[in-house]
Order: structure tokens, then sequence, then C-alpha cells
């Protein structure tokens, strides 16, 4: 009989070499080499430097920005999408809900929205240019289409989905219409629910930039444009790294919002302790 | 008169008529198997009984007083332990057993009783995905008797469960049932566990129609397995439904 030794790497000796995790020094390998890379180019004079300012010039110009208006820029971008996103997430979930639970409501409103999500979101510009004026009101409407549509589609589809099973038990102890939605739905909903949240907040960015490069005087979309007026590519790259930053920061505090409303979840990402979703 | 009264008139799906003419009875802590072929309505008689069935022509009188279908009446006195354990995987286990007794958190007395009741004591914390399969089927034996009904359905409680799990399980029913005073009426296709855990046997037909045959089993409680009386009864159940017993 031959007794086999099954070769089981150690706890942990994968994950850890001198001491550092390897996983939590992975994620920056990517970026440190693109950026490492793109300051040497420019140096050694491979990219021109008028059109790829080289990372260290984008960070003083950051710096820069920082003591010149630069607040209120972000200020600007941060409260449109705040606004446009609470106002168009809300409008989601009040319409999802009324579709998921009402058969009635379902055939009045879902075949009306289903053909509006099928246009594209920026068609809307030129329409709410013409209607509200360049003021704020068309850049929060625009934002607030741009939220709607992935919060509707979640909320719709996660109440579709719950198991017929646990709807049983529900009425197995005679719970009210009000109770099976708060007791029972929306918990077995909050899924796909908090999924198009998180899309619709990452599209109320998108939009954002959309509106404010259209017509503005402020807001991270207006430096885009200004930059690009003025041939400064390192305001253009500004921009861009602080909505990629400010874009990380919200859908990261989703991700911590959804890791506590769903720490019941029996799923791979939550044995996993967290992982990339 | 009897505790419970079950009569079905006719309950069909489309054109299948799956009961027709049905009607049983149990006494004040009596447990009844339904046993019978797939299909046969076992599971459809047992929704009936607890309003969950809306399309059926049926009287349902607990006591004496008749229960109406569905979204009349606030779940009095009936019990439902599943097939499966069907626990709400966002509440612990406190919360689940809980269910019944609305949304206000749950009496941590009661809930702590019953837990000790079922083997989990200390459990109360522990979310179902924490639990084994036979765990989670002991919360759900909880949260049926939470309510304090009278009379408990089961609808193949465990066919979802291994052997040994199973023994324990049947075990545990039979001592909580001891113990209340409770009537129950299970479904099950394990002809053994209709033997070791009931009062009466009654066999359905796939055809609809009043039972097939109604078998009184007068063994004496605590019951033992492998009882010799207990293989002849088994023996007679399987030739009704023309099988060889092997």
């Amino acid at each position: 009989m031959n007794t086999r030794v099954l070769n089981v790497p150690a706890a942990g000796g994968r994950r850890r070499r001198n001491g550092v995790p390897v996983l939590l020094v992975l994620p920056f390998v990517l970026p440190a080499l693109l950026l490492g890379g793109a300051e040497l180019a420019v140096r050694a004079g491979v990219l021109p430097a008028n059109l790829m300012p080289p990372p260290s010039e984008v960070a003083r110009t950051l710096a820069w920005l920082a003591d010149n208006g630069l607040g209120a820029h972000l200020a600007a971008s941060t409260a449109r999408v705040a606004i446009g996103f609470v106002a168009g997430a809300g409008a989601a979930l009040l319409a999802g809900a009324l579709v998921a639970l009402d058969r009635r409501a379902a055939a009045l409103l879902d075949p009306t929205l289903q053909a509006l999500r099928a246009i594209p979101s920026l068609a809307w510009v030129p329409l709410l240019l013409l209607w509200f004026g360049i003021d704020e009101l068309p850049k929060l409407v625009l934002i607030a289409i741009g939220a709607f549509f992935p919060v509707y589609t979640g909320v719709v589809s996660g109440f579709g989905r719950v198991d017929r099973k646990l709807v049983e038990v529900a009425q197995l102890y005679r719970l009210a219409p009000l109770a099976l939605v708060r007791r029972v739905l929306l918990p077995a909903a909050l899924p796909a629910i908090l999924t198009g949240l998180r899309t619709g907040l990452s599209l109320a960015w998108m939009f954002v930039v959309a509106a404010e490069l259209i017509a503005a005087t402020r807001g991270l979309g207006y430096l885009l444009s200004d930059g690009r007026e003025t041939s400064r590519a390192d305001i253009v790259l500004a921009a861009i790294v602080l909505l990629a930053v400010l874009g990380k920061l919200s859908d990261m505090a989703m991700v911590a919002l959804e890791r506590r409303l769903l720490a019941w979840r029996d799923d791979f990402a939550g044995s996993l302790g967290g992982g990339y979703r | 008169m009897s505790f419970l009264e079950i009569v079905v008139d006719e309950k069909r799906y489309g054109e299948r008529v799956v009961l027709k003419n049905l009607r049983l009875a149990l006494a004040r802590g009596e447990i009844v198997s339904l046993v019978g072929p797939s299909g046969c309505g076992k599971s459809t008689l047992l929704s009936i009984v607890a309003g969950l069935d809306k399309g059926a022509r049926a009287t349902v009188r607990l006591d004496g007083a008749a229960l109406a279908s569905a979204g009349s009446r606030d779940g009095d006195g009936i019990g439902f332990v599943f097939q499966e354990p069907r626990l709400f995987p966002w509440l612990d286990v406190a919360r689940n057993i809980a269910f019944g007794g609305g949304a206000a958190p749950p009496a941590a007395a009661a809930v702590d009783a019953l837990l000790a009741e079922v083997g989990l004591a200390g459990y109360g914390a522990h979310l179902p995905r924490q639990l084994s399969g036979g765990q989670a089927q002991r919360v759900a034996i909880a949260r049926g008797l939470y309510t304090r009904p009278r009379v408990l359905l089961l609808d193949e409680p465990f066919s979802a469960v291994d052997a040994i799990t199973r023994i324990k399980l049947q075990d545990l029913l039979a001592r909580v049932a001891r113990e209340r005073g409770l009537s129950m009426l299970l479904v099950t296709h394990d002809i053994d566990e209709a033997v070791h855990l009931s009062d009466r046997i009654v066999l359905l037909d796939r055809q609809a129609g009043p039972p097939r045959a109604e078998l009184p089993v007068a063994l004496a409680r605590p019951r033992a397995r492998g009882d010799a009386e207990a293989a002849r009864l088994k023996a007679d159940i399987l030739a009704m439904f023309d099988l060889e017993t092997a």
C-alpha cells in the first residue's frame, strides 16, 4: 500500500515574503511601473513633454492648483455628483420598488422606462441645455438621469429574484405587505440594489464630467476643458488624476457599505474576506 | 369531535385534479404521517392546512373553529417546517427563530429555551451560513415552535440530511411532540420514519380521492429502532405499494 504525503504549503507561506504581504504590494506594481516609465521616457526625450508632461510635473501642477482654487473645483464637482446621484438613485429606488411590487405599476411604467433607458444618456444634453439653459439644473438632471437607470435595473431585478420559498415563510406568518417588503424582500434584494447603486455612482462621476465639459465655470470637467484650450496637458492630467481619486474614494465608500450591510452573505467574495468585486 | 379537521373537496392545478373528496382528522396530540407516491398531493395538502394555498376548495377546522384561506388569520395555532430549513440568511439564529413574533427584537428567554430544546444552546448569534444542514433544520424546527402552535406541519423535513442526522432529528421531534402534547401532520417518503414517529399512517393514492388506507401504529413509546413489530408494519405498507420487501 502506498502512503502519500500531501505537499500542503504552510498557512500564509505564499502570502508573505520578508514579512510583507504580497497581496498588499501587488496592486501598486503596475502604476509604479507606468509612472516611472513615463517619467523616464519624457526625460530621455522619447515622449514630447508638452503633450505628455512627466508625472513629477503633474504633481507640481497639482500642488500649484491646490493653492489656486482647486478646492472650489473639487467642491463643485462633488456637490453636483452628490445631489444628482441622490436625486436619480432616490427616484430609481421608488420607481423600481413600485414596478417590482405592483403589477399595474409595472405595466404602466416599465415599458416606458425601458424605452428611455435605450437612449444614450448624453443624447439628452442638447435638450437639457435648451430647456434649462447652462445653469446648474441641466447638469444635475443629466447626472440624475445617468444614475437612475443602473439603480432602477438593480432594484427591479433584485426584488424579482427573491427566493419564492422565503416569501412563502413570510406568508405563513401572515406578514402584511409593508412588513413583507421591509423584513423579507428588501434585505433579500439588497445585494442587487447595492450593485445598482455602485454602478449608478460611477456613472454619476462620468456624467458630471460630461456636463462640466460642455458649460461650466467651475469643476473638474471645467479644468479638463480649460487645460485643453490653453494647451496645458499637465492640467488635463491633473484633473484626470483627481477624477480617478474621487471616483475611487466614493467607490470604496460604497464597497465598505456593501461589506457592512451584506456581512451575512455566504459567497465566494465573502469567504475570501473581501476580494475584488 | 376531532381536534384538526381537514376536508378538501377539490384542488386542481390547471386540468389536473390533485386532491378530491379527501377527509382527514387528527386528535389532540396525535401524530399522523402522510405517505404516498410523488405527485399525489401530500405537500399540497399541507399548504392548504397552512393557508398557503389560495386555489383550493377546502375547509380546515382547528378545535372547532374554521381556519379560512390564506391572508385572513395570523398564523394562529399552526407551525410549519419545510423540506429545506428556509432560514433568512441575513438574520442570526435568534432572529430567525423569533421571525413569527414580529419585527421587534426576539424575546431572549423564549429563544434560549427553544435553542436548548433543539440542542443548539449558545447558537443564537450565529448566522445561517455558519450552520450545518442538520443544525439549520433544528433552527427551522425551533422557528416552527416559537409561535406556540397547536399543530405542527412537516413537509419531508429530514429528506435532505444524512442518515445519522436524520435519526437524531427524528428523535428530537418525537421528544418535542411528547413533551408539548403537539399534534403533528408529517409528509414523508421514508416509511421507517413514518412508522417510528406516527400514531397513524395515512396512505394516499396517485389517483385523487379518499386515502387508500389508514394504519394505526400501536407501538409503545419511546420506540426502539429495529423493532420486529415495526418491521412487520413496514412490510404491510410496502405491500400496499405493490413493492417487494427487499
